[in-house]
Parts: C-alpha cells; structure tokens; sequence
C-alpha cells in the first residue's frame, strides 16, 4: 500500500489568547486539526502527523491581526496510491456501470467494461455475479482486490479508476 | 472500443508510390496502453530502392510530421528526431535517460543528432492498447503497411475526469456535460449522432461518473430488456406533498415539545372513539438535530406494495440525501421497494437546484415511465414551456396546516386566492368562513382547526394537526387504478406489435408504439371530451389566456377551450372571487345550459383523471355563507337530506356530446341545486364528500349508479318529482345566482 512519511510544511495560524504556557500543545494540536484526514496535493491523503520537527519555529505575527503565523515542518504519514498499484477494497455502490469501492478515503470505480466478462450484473441484488460459480458474487461491503489504472488527484480529493480484469484480482475470500 | 490497424504513412517525396523506411526499434511491446503523440518506433530512412538513403541533401525540410488520414485507418505520424531534444514532450524521457536494451537506440538517435532517424508517433485521438504489432524490427516498412494493430479506446467512461477504461487522465471541460441540455429524450432511440462527444451522468452511481451516450443506451437498454421480460414499467415518485407531508416542528407552537404527548394521546383516543385512523402514521423525524414530523399519505404503504408488482419504483425529491434515506425508510422498512433508485438533490453536482429532470434518471429512453408528482412547474422543459409527457399531477397532500397555508401561497393555480389566505392568515390563522370555503387545499386544515376550537376537545394548539380521514378522498387508490390501467394498455399495446411483426405484418407497424406517453396523452384526452371550456375572472387582463398554464392543462385533457362565453359552452369556470360579477356569469347564468363550476372543478378532473362531478364544484354564492353562518348547522341537514334523495332517485345516464345549444331547464335546476351541494361538501365533510368519494373509486364497492357516474361523459338530472321540489326551494332561497328567480 501507497503508505509514505513525508516532512510537510504548514502555516499554523494561532490566536493571541493562547500566547501562554501551553502554546507548544495548541500548536501541535491545531497542526493536526487542520491537516489530518485532508488531501495534500500531490502528496495525497494526510493520514496522521507523526512527528512535529523540533525546535518550533518562532511565530511571526500579523500585523493588524494579532495573529501569530508558525510554519511548521512534520513529519506526515500519508496515503498515495499510484498507477498500477494493486489495492485492496471495499465495495460501496454496485451499479449496471461498475462497481464504487473504497480504500480509505479514496474512492474506486471499476467500470463494467474492466470487470471479468463472466460476472453478469444483478439488478435485484445490485451485485456481480460470476457465471460459473453463482455463490461468487460481489456486492455492497464485499472486498476486492483491483488494480489501479488511473489517478486524479484534485486539491481537496482525489480518486481513481481501477480495474479486477487480470489474474488474481477480484473478489477476495 | 474499436480496434484500429495503424499504417505507415505514405511519404511522397521521391517517387509516387512512397519512400520505405527501415524499423530500427519498437518503443511499445503489446498490451501498452498508447498516449496520444506516444513514440512507438525509431525508423531509420528513407530507403531508395533498397538502399540505405544516407545523404539527404535536404534533411531539415522534413520537421514537419507527415500524416495522412485515411478513413479506415488511423495513420502514424512520421517525425524527425534530429529536432528533438530530451525535453521534447513527444519523445518521453524515460527512452532516453536510462539505458536499458529497448531505449538505447533512441538515445542513439538523439546523440546521433542524424536526420535519417525518424520517430513514429501516434496522433493525438489514437489511443489504446496495442494488440499486435506487424513488423519485426529490422525489417522495412513498405508505404500504407498496417505495422501495429490498437484496441481504441473512446473514453466512454469517465470517472472524475479519468477514463474508467484506459486510466487516462481526460480534460474534465472538454467531455461535457449535458445534463442538462435541452434535448428531447424522445429522440434518443434513434439518434446516434449527438452521441459518443457527450457524457452524462448515470443515476444513482456517483456524481462525478460521466458515461457516453452511446455507451448508456447500451446498458440502459439492458436493463429496459430486463424490466420488459419481468412485465414491469418505471415509476418516478415524488415524496413531498405525494406520498408524505412533512413538516419541521419549529413551524409548530412552542406547546408542541411540551404536550406531544398528551395531544398524541387524545388523537389516539379520538381514534379509537371513531374508528378512524386519524393520527395513524405521524412520525418524528430527527435529521440534523432539526425535528420533523412526517405524515404518510393515507394507504401510502399499501399502494407501494401493489404498484410494485407493477412499476419498479423510483424516489425523486428535492430534500437532502439524509432525509430521502430516512422518508424511504418510513415508507419501505425493507428496502424492498426502492432500493438504492433514489435521487435527492445531493447527487448532482450541477443543474439547477429546482428542477426535476427526467433525463438524470432515464438519459435515454422515457417511454416506459410514469411519473407521479404535485408539481408540474418543476418538471417542465427547459426551452418548451410543456409538460413532461410522463407526468401525472398529484393531488397535493396537506396535512399540516401551517404548511398547506404555505403551499396554497406557492401553488401557482390557486394564486387568485393567496391574497385571501395571506390576510386571514395574518390575522392570527383566523380564516373566516368565507375564505376557507374558497380555499381548496387549506379548506379542510382550517376546518378541523374550527371544529376543534368550537368543540373545545383539542387544546388550542392541536389545530396545526389536521384531521387525517377527510382530507384525501383515497387520492392514491385512484392513482393505483390508473397505474395498473396504464400497465396494462402499454404491455397490450407491446404484444399487438408482437404480434404484428411475428404475423408478417411489418410494414403496418413499423416501430414499437408502446409509449406511456402516448398513453398517458390520450388518457388525459379522454377526460374532458366534448367540454368546452370558458374561463372568468381567471386570468389577468394583460395576460394571454393562452398560454396560460390552466388552458394549456384544460386543452391538454381533451377540452376546447374559448374565450368567450359561445353557443357551444359547456363549462364556464369562474373564479369564486373575481368571477363572480362578471358579464360572462351573468351571461351563463341566464343561458342556463352551462355549467357553473369552480376552478378546483378543472383542477380536481385533472389530478383524479376522472370529469369531477358539476354537483360538488358548482358554484355559489359567496353570500350564502353569510346569510346562513347562523344557522348552518340547520342548513347542512337539509342539504344532507336532499343529496341522500339525490342519490336514491337521481339517474345519471350516458349521453353523448348533446348540441349544446339545447337548453334544459332541467339542466339549470341541476345547477342550482349543485350550489347547494357544493356547500354541502364544504361544510359537511364527513357526508357528501365522502360519498362523492366513493363514486369515484369503483374498487370502494360502489352501486351501479355510482359506477355510471364514475364514467360519466354528460350528466343528466331526470328525477322530475325531485325537481318540482327544488324549484320550491330554489324558489325560497335568496342566495341563488342572479338567474335564480327565472327558474321559475
């Protein structure tokens, strides 16, 4: 899986009432308010803020604001997938035109044209069933193995196109 | 997806028939996937006649890419490396930095800095997967030779602007969406033409899955393939004001939170003291943290279940996500019955917000569905200011007062009486008597609302719930009979074209003619046959009647509709304010052959698909009220009495479009004592309307005379005992029209 630890940058903005003791914690907890469970570019999902690099910086305040600026630099574990990367999911949506599945927070479409010709779609169930084996089937919170054929990664989200046509991908016992 | 064979372009520039280059090396092994302008071989030339061409005299001359199109075929690009630089975009880095056995040649290509080295390139719509390639390296290629073979991919599916198929990154603008474009679905079937350029959004995936036209009439026409071997038809249901109201409690008096409870309770008492289920079905709705309380239409459970033998059942509503998840889940704990097919106004990223499009349900094919909705403004077209053909129009649920206060106020037909509502509501919801007889959708709310200060039994505030049972007239049974008759006319009208076609008979019937929108038009055409139509006090003076919406619906169902008052006027519709004073009343009312009705007359035709009868929507005068407001009580008896006997001796009887230049006295009488039944239905709930209820819905069991009357396309009043004894009281009552003495 697309897990990296990456050293990111963030403007923490902080409030004058917490110029105290405790700035150090409101810093860092601000820091991971903001960051956490976002999407950085083209570092993708923020997943956790592992270290917060030491000495902090001196804040620079704004004028007319009172405002203090800190650019923090952390340390980040964040989520990529990249093209051709072969994930394991989970199926939120089946439709006639694919299936929607999720790895965290990022979501999946397999269309109906990259899935095996011998799972047929099931309107009644919403699910794809394989021809030959009827007890095979994928549907809503089933899990599947895909790869990843396509990634767009916009400012605040990013998604993908995949694909279980090839050996050993699909469903996953 | 297509497959493509790729040539090598003819070249002419030494001989007519094309120079011959020598393959050098392939850039791409089968089963990549191609970009457009990908590099996919290094060939070394031209070759003269065999020969290695090594002294171009002129190498420059030759930057420019030769491509030639053929129609069949998609051409290579044959471009000169020597211009490239690794920058170049069309030379990807990769073959040139590293230094594996595949890219050496092209780096020698580049260090060569040789004119006589070419690179191949696909053009920029050429993209796929290269299934073959024809021509080993090393070898010559010959001018129009197929060296490689693409499975083509044409983008169809597009997944937040990624192609769902090939992976490659599209130009989200550039695939445009034509949600809503103005385009008739009707069309669709057999126009291709608009097709592959445009994506749509297919319902219920995501908001940001774009499929091509012709990629969805494929799957949709799958699943229409599906929907015809199970004998079942599309239903679109709107929820607010059709299948539910709802209302959010702050709209209620703060006491609300206080005694719900003890109000619940004596509802539920009262329930049980008249064996009507009148609170039945109220349930309390915490979306967001804003409460609300939801009251299911009368019979809205059972009505889903039997029209789902039928109709695959579809939600389309205008309230979030959350609150059409949780409404489905009141009306279908299963989940049975609607499934996922639901659409709220979350799921589509663009589009205007208070429109309902059919086309984001059915891009491609609406003769297989029926749509149920109160409103019609919502679904009209965007250019053509028509109905959607699919539409059935509601009968507007209210159930709560506050709201049907509201919705009166919006209710673009009833707009003549808002200033009414608005002022008595103004005046603490003190709707007098006058009013909220006129008012047709608030007129029960206010009722129950009076009824329960008079008798004291609700504390004041449970007024804002109304009573449950009169309110709706079974509205949903009627809309279940038209579903089922539309069912079965479109799969008759499916087996005839079977039929036809097995039989030979091909050229009668060309084209599957089972549309519901045919249907549904020529239903609608049936209901007010042979009326012909005059409007008073209903239209402003500066406005054209014609294209107002009341005459287009009225001409819609099947009446003619005129300006002013002819020799052929059956129906005058006079608005119960402005109308009342008019020559054209005055005019009608002497002629006495025509009838005197209420726009609610029209509108009640039109929601139940059924001619309403003239007794209950005739008009009167808006003195009675006054005059009898004493003594009402007394008033309401007799005419209770009187509808009793109509109903026991009165004949109704089927008679074609009669020359309406005919007078009738009897006629006239018929009018006159249909102002009295008109009250009757206003103030007297529980009886007559109930009763004219019943006629309408033969599955109610109704007698022989209520069935004719349910068919009725003219009818007559023949009790001639019963009439001498109206033209005694007619000539007794003061409240009559202006006419009422000649009848004499």
């Amino acid at each position: 899986m697309g897990f990296f630890q990456v050293e990111l940058t963030k403007n923490v903005r902080v409030h004058p009432r917490h110029f105290h003791s405790k700035l150090k914690e409101t810093l860092i907890q601000t820091l991971m308010d903001e960051v956490e469970g976002t999407v950085s570019g083209r570092f993708g999902f923020v997943v956790s803020v592992l270290e917060v690099l030491q000495p902090l910086p001196k804040g620079i305040l704004r004028e007319g604001f009172g405002f203090a600026i800190y650019p923090l630099k952390y340390k980040a574990l964040v989520f990529r997938p990249f093209k051709g990367e072969v994930l394991d999911a989970v199926v939120t949506n089946v439709t006639r035109h694919g299936i929607f599945a999720q790895v965290g927070p990022l979501t999946i479409f397999v269309s109906r044209h990259q899935i095996p010709s011998d799972m047929t779609h099931d309107e009644e169930t919403a699910s794809y069933i394989s021809v030959v084996e009827k007890a095979e089937r994928i549907q809503r919170d089933s899990a599947i193995r895909l790869r990843v054929n396509g990634i767009k990664i916009d400012a605040s989200s990013f998604t993908a196109v995949g694909t279980i046509l090839d050996d050993y991908l699909g469903l996953v016992e | 997806m297509g497959l493509c064979s790729c040539l090598f372009p003819i070249t002419k520039r030494y001989s007519s028939s094309g120079d011959k280059y020598l393959l050098e090396s392939w850039l791409v092994k089968i089963g990549d996937q191609l970009k457009p302008l990908q590099v996919v071989a290094v060939v070394q030339g031209p070759l003269e006649m065999g020969k290695a061409w090594k002294d171009n005299p002129e190498p420059q001359l030759r930057t420019k890419p030769l491509c030639i199109q053929t129609e069949k075929n998609e051409t290579l690009e044959l471009f000169n490396l020597a211009g490239s630089n690794l920058d170049s975009p069309v030379v990807p880095k990769q073959y040139l930095a590293t230094d594996t056995n595949r890219t050496n040649t092209a780096t020698r290509v580049i260090g060569q800095q040789n004119a006589n080295y070419w690179g191949l390139r696909t053009t920029e719509k050429l993209v796929g997967k290269v299934t073959s390639l024809f021509v080993d390296e090393n070898n010559v290629m010959e001018p129009k030779q197929v060296v490689l073979s693409v499975d083509i991919c044409d983008h169809k599916v597009q997944f937040n602007g990624n192609c769902a198929i090939c992976g490659l990154e599209m130009d989200i603008y550039s695939a445009s969406p034509i949600i809503d474009s103005p385009r008739e679905l009707s069309v669709t079937r057999t126009d291709s033409t608009l097709g592959s350029k445009h994506h749509l959004n297919p319902a219920y995936t995501h908001p940001q899955l774009r499929v091509s036209r012709n990629e969805l009439e494929m799957v949709e026409g799958e699943n229409t393939i599906r929907l015809l071997r199970r004998r079942k038809l599309s239903l679109v249901l709107d929820l607010d004001n059709t299948l539910i109201h709802a209302t959010l409690v702050s709209h209620f008096p703060q006491e609300w939170y206080q005694y719900k409870h003890e109000i619940l309770q004596q509802a539920v008492e009262k329930e049980l003291e008249n064996n009507v289920p009148m609170i039945e079905d109220i349930h309390e709705l915490d979306l967001d943290g804003s409460i609300s309380l939801v009251k299911l239409r009368p019979n809205v459970r059972r009505f889903l279940e039997n029209i789902h033998q039928r109709y695959e059942l579809h939600i389309y509503t205008m309230g979030s996500r959350s609150y059409a998840d949780a409404i489905a889940t009141l009306l279908d704990p299963s989940g049975n019955l609607f499934q996922r097919r639901i659409v709220s106004r979350d799921d589509f990223v663009e589009g205007m917000m208070n429109r309902k499009s059919l086309r984001r349900i059915f891009p491609c094919d609406d003769s297989m569905v029926v749509i149920v909705d109160d409103r019609e403004d919502v679904w009209l077209d965007h250019d053509q200011a028509e109905m959607v053909p699919n539409l059935i129009r509601a009968r507007p649920y209210l159930f709560f007062v506050q709201d049907a206060l509201e919705h009166a106020n919006n209710h673009h037909l009833l707009d003549s009486m808002v200033s009414n509502i608005r002022a008595s509501s103004e005046n603490e919801m003190c709707v007098t008597k006058e009013n909220f007889a006129n008012i047709s959708t608030c007129r029960l709310a206010c009722l129950s609302w009076k009824e329960n200060l008079e008798s004291g039994y609700y504390s004041p505030y449970l007024p804002w719930i109304q009573k449950a049972v009169e309110n709706d007239e079974n509205y949903l049974g009627r809309l279940e009979q038209l579903l089922i008759q539309i069912h079965e006319r479109f799969f008759e009208g499916l087996e005839q074209c079977q039929h036809a076609s097995l039989t030979g008979d091909s050229n009668h019937v060309k084209l599957p003619i089972s549309d519901v929108k045919l249907i549904l038009a020529e239903m609608r055409h049936r209901v007010l046959r042979n009326c012909y139509l005059t409007f008073t006090g209903i239209f402003r003076l500066e406005e054209s009647p014609e294209v107002s919406t009341v005459w287009r619906l009225a001409q819609e169902f099947g009446a003619i509709c005129s300006k002013q008052v002819t020799s052929e006027t059956t129906h005058l519709i006079v608005d119960s304010q402005r109308g009342l004073h008019t020559g054209k009343t005055k005019y009608a009312a002497q002629r006495g052959d025509i009838f005197l009705v209420t726009l609610e007359w029209l509108e009640t035709s039109m929601q139940f698909y059924l001619r309403a009868s003239e007794l209950q929507f005739a008009l009167f005068s808006q003195s009675l009220s006054h005059s009898y407001g004493s003594d009402l009580e007394k008033y309401r008896k007799s005419i209770e009495k009187r509808h009793e006997q109509f109903m026991q001796n009165g004949r109704y009887r089927h008679s074609l479009p009669k020359s309406p230049s005919k007078p009738s006295a009897k006629r006239r009488k018929m009018e006159y004592s249909s102002s009295e039944e008109d009250m009757t239905s206003t103030w007297n709930e529980s009886s007559s309307q109930n009763n004219e209820t019943k006629s309408r819905q033969p599955d109610n069991q109704t007698s022989p005379h209520h069935k004719e009357h349910e068919e009725h396309l003219e009818l007559e009043w023949t009790a001639s005992d019963l009439a001498s004894e109206l033209e005694r009281e007619l000539m007794n009552d003061p409240f009559c029209l202006s006419g009422g003495s000649e009848s004499s």
